[in-house]
């Protein structure tokens, strides 16, 4: 059973027909208003399609784009990585393994025999080690790092590089930066 | 009924099953194919809800946005358009209500209902101004005003019926109630809008 309302709604709509018409109208009798209210309520409808339209869309085709480019960077996030070689670049690349430990195990015992020759002589394994000259113990150096060059992308900032040779330090002097704000230490 | 639209518009449904298919398997050049063809009546159908430019510009890219990514979902049981208008209409609603609640507004339901009975024939006219020409301008602001006055769900079914044209069953269908509550709706919302805007169509 449709409510009062309900049948109002069709009956403005024209929507209503045959008995169901007729049975509304009948009670419609009783409120005098109703043809009113109807005649109303077209004019409102009737403003609302006139005037109630919304402007054009502006920028259409970017409006495409930027949905394109939103779906594609979702698409791009959500990718797995690609982190399995495929079965044949497996097979190509056993041998490239086998060349690389051979090289490094031939690479090992070479610097195994020029790091330590006096642990090998006291070992007594390796006869002809005697032959070769006692190599000289390198000098400490002064220092690991070797500083190239320093500069700054900002032209107000300048950066010296200053090494102590008595002190073994070196220090990257750097003049032009902002003060930090006296409450910084504070906190 | 859905209005009327352009040729270019308003493809054979064989044509837009296809489209949809190819977004399905993913062919987001066909996707670009569907929001041209309907990206104008969902801009205005938001805007006519949300009555501002900007926004409705950005709730149709949301509501696109949201349709491709279920469109896996999308199994034809009725046109694309209805089942966009729903996503639209969702995403409309959802933003309304987020706006409402962060912004601390209250629709005024009750507005213009409080010497109402449901029953009442006429509303009441102690609301109306004095008979004077309205510009278009003023006539647009007015309808605006009146507009965002109402209640999303009764917005819904007044742009819905009196400025998109669908018929009872297809709004049902974009706002997810019945054919009764859509018919309910709409005489409340339209009993409001005649109390309100009574003065500007008495005049045109």
């Amino acid at each position: 059973m449709k409510t009062f309302e309900e049948r109002y709604t069709a009956w403005i709509d024209g929507k209503l027909d045959g008995a169901e018409l007729e049975a509304f109208e009948k009670e419609l009798e009783e409120h005098p208003d109703a043809l009113a209210d109807r005649e109303d309520l077209l004019k409102l409808g009737s403003l609302l399609r006139t005037y109630g339209h919304a402007p054009e869309l502006s920028n259409a085709e970017f409006f495409n784009h930027q949905i394109l480019t939103q779906i594609r960077e979702e698409e791009k996030a959500e990718a797995p990585k690609e982190t399995v070689p495929t079965p044949i670049f497996a097979w190509l690349l056993r041998p490239f393994v086998w060349a690389t430990a051979a090289m490094l195990i031939i690479a090992g015992v070479s610097v195994y025999r020029v790091v330590s020759p006096q642990q090998q002589v006291k070992s007594g394994l390796d006869r002809y080690v005697d032959l070769s000259p006692t190599p000289e113990p390198e000098p400490e150096k002064p220092y690991n790092v070797q500083i190239v060059s320093a500069e700054s992308t900002d032209p107000d900032i300048s950066v010296t590089p200053i090494h102590s040779e008595k002190d073994n330090v070196t220090v990257l002097w750097v003049d032009g930066l902002d003060y930090l704000p006296a409450s910084y230490h504070g906190e | 009924m859905i209005p009327e639209a352009t040729e270019a518009e308003n493809p054979a449904p064989e044509d837009e099953l296809q489209l949809v298919e190819k977004c399905q398997a993913g062919d987001t050049e066909a996707f670009n194919e569907l929001v041209t063809r309907y990206r104008n009546r969902a801009y205005a159908m938001i805007y006519n809800m949300v009555r501002n430019e900007q926004d409705a510009w950005d709730l149709a890219q949301d509501g696109f946005l949201k349709a491709w990514k279920s469109i896996g979902r999308f199994r034809g049981q009725s046109s694309f358009f209805t089942w966009l208008y729903r996503i639209l209409m969702n995403v409309t609603i959802d933003w309304m209500r987020r706006r409402q609640i962060e912004g601390g507004m209250e629709f005024d339901d009750s507005l213009g209902l409080r010497n109402v009975e449901p029953g009442a024939m006429t509303a009441p006219k102690d609301e109306m101004q004095p008979a004077e020409k309205l510009s278009d301008k003023e006539i647009r602001a007015r309808i605006d005003a009146a507009i965002s006055k109402l209640s999303e769900e009764h917005r819904a079914v007044i742009v819905l019926r009196e400025i998109e044209g669908m018929e009872y069953q297809e709004i049902a269908d974009a706002v997810g109630c019945t054919i009764g509550t859509v018919m309910s709706r709409l005489f409340y919302a339209r009993k409001k809008l005649q109390t309100m805007l009574k003065d500007v169509y008495e005049n045109l």
